[in-house]
């Protein structure tokens, strides 16, 4: 056995699975071979210091769950078949379509889109009964995306007066997309409701932005237009009470900075989804 | 079947039916489990996220040919070492990629810069040094060994699960991995001598 053979025995020896024979041909060729034994022996140091590996303690990144989601949405995006109106049971689609004509003239448009349901996830990972929407920012108009696995109703309202602008039965494996579009020059406010849910509100900001009142006070409800006004963004807002009393001065181009400057004091958060929505929560 | 196969599998049929919220119990599972692979791999906290991310995304598009062959975690990590592969592949074929940085050896290429950006140098200190050498030299060995030794030593996995996950035989996955080690003493002995001088 010539020293190369040798070392191709090496794990199996440190490891005790070598057969007798082969373990007896390299036990006496370490005999005969210093050189060899000794680099045996810096071998199974290294061997058994591999072991610490799984020791190393490793911090998981805060954003690694958002990423995957983001990047899994986005594939189940590409999955999704193009939708054909005509393929829609009518049935289905009537109620969802008259309750966007219904609303035309406000300023606020609603439209439905329904398409066949693929499998996929639903970022931030809810696991509820009723699936709560994922995003999707064009410009000022935001579609919410449902892909329920269960059978539900979503009212959509408008923030200031309570109007109910749509009800949409979701059906299971049915995905429904309504947009929000606000055709006003001001940011609008929508309440989403979705059986048993909490209410999330979902602020539209308008066709211009409005940098000309960076103060003000009032409820969580007006602060988030404001900030809709002046950065031009799409607001979220989960488990916040609308009547929270708030006194704002918006400043500097970051949205999420200043946005949180004003929360602090009221011990509330803002942070910029993956999505371009800037979500703030009541944890 | 263990609990946590079985676990695995309900997760996995329900997904493939379609129930969002079935894969997505699949992910909280095994992300951080990935992740701690993906980092070892490239000791870079964000490549080691694009990695997992992109993962994930192969493991939700192929999820309907999964056919319980082999642990789910098994496939992942073979997904995962894909991936790690592919992107470091591709980073090989950017203009700007350095050529001094790299070194081709039988087994791939091998990385002559060691870098490890998580952590800061007083952070790096306190750490443990043979620990931290041994990663230091885990990390310059080629790819391909990288992935093994990190599959046996740091994750655990026994060489019938190697050779599942990167589809090789038994004898095969043994003597890379063998040859790995011997790469890493190697390594470490030019480390010591290194430090001597």
């Amino acid at each position: 056995m010539n020293s190369e053979k040798a070392r191709e025995f090496f794990s199996s020896y440190f490891e005790g699975s070598l057969d007798s024979g082969l373990k007896l041909a390299l036990e006496q060729k370490f005999k005969s071979d210093a050189e060899l034994k000794e680099d045996y022996e810096a071998f199974a140091l290294a061997f058994a210091d591999l072991n610490s590996l799984r020791d190393e303690d490793i911090e998981i990144p805060i954003y690694l769950s958002d990423r995957i989601a983001t990047r899994i949405e986005e594939a189940r995006q590409q999955q999704r078949k193009p939708f054909a109106l005509w393929n829609l049971p009518w049935l289905k689609a009537a109620p969802m379509y008259l309750a966007a004509i219904a609303i035309l003239g406000t300023g606020l448009g609603l439209a439905v889109k329904s398409r066949t349901a693929l499998g996929g996830v639903l970022p931030g990972g809810h696991e509820k009964q009723v699936d709560l929407p994922t995003f999707k920012v064009e410009g000022s108009d935001v579609t919410l995306m449902y892909q329920p696995h269960a059978s539900h109703t979503v009212v959509i309202k408008s923030g200031s007066t309570g109007t109910v602008l749509s009800s949409i039965k979701l059906e299971e494996g049915q995905a429904v997309e309504p947009k929000l579009n606000n055709d006003n020059a001001t940011a609008q406010l929508f309440k989403i409701q979705e059986d048993s849910e909490p209410e999330q509100y979902i602020v539209v900001p308008g066709k211009q932005s409005d940098s000309s009142q960076p103060t003000g006070d009032g409820t969580i409800g007006d602060f988030a237009l404001a900030v809709a006004n002046y950065y031009h963004v799409p607001l979220l807002m989960e488990n916040v009470s609308l009547d929270t009393k708030i006194k704002w001065t918006l400043d500097g181009i970051d949205a999420t900075k200043s946005a949180n400057t004003n929360l602090q004091p009221i011990h509330l958060s803002a942070d910029l989804r993956t999505d371009g929505m800037l979500s703030i929560n009541g944890h | 079947m263990s609990e946590r196969a079985l676990e695995d599998q309900l997760n996995i049929t329900r997904a493939q039916s379609g129930d969002t919220a079935a894969f997505n119990a699949l992910i909280r599972k095994y992300e951080v489990r990935a992740y701690q692979y993906a980092f070892r791999l490239t000791r870079n906290s964000e490549e080691a996220s694009d990695i997992v991310a992109e993962a994930f995304v192969r493991i939700f598009n192929a999820l309907h040919n999964f056919k319980g062959q082999s642990a789910f975690s098994t496939w992942m990590y073979r997904i995962l070492t894909n991936c790690f592969l592919d992107i470091r592949k591709r980073e090989r074929s950017r203009p700007s990629t350095s050529l001094e940085s790299t070194l081709q050896t039988d087994d791939g290429e091998m990385e002559r810069q060691i870098e490890d950006p998580g952590r800061t140098p007083h952070q790096e200190l306190e750490r443990n040094e043979r620990e931290s050498r041994m990663e230091r030299a885990v990390s310059v060995l080629p790819e391909y060994q990288r992935a093994m030794i990190v599959m046996y030593h740091a994750e655990m996995m026994s060489y019938e699960d190697i050779a599942a996950a990167l589809d090789l035989p038994i004898g095969t996955v043994k003597s890379r991995l063998n040859r790995a080690r011997l790469s890493l003493r190697e390594i470490l002995v030019k480390d010591e001598e290194l430090f001597r001088i």
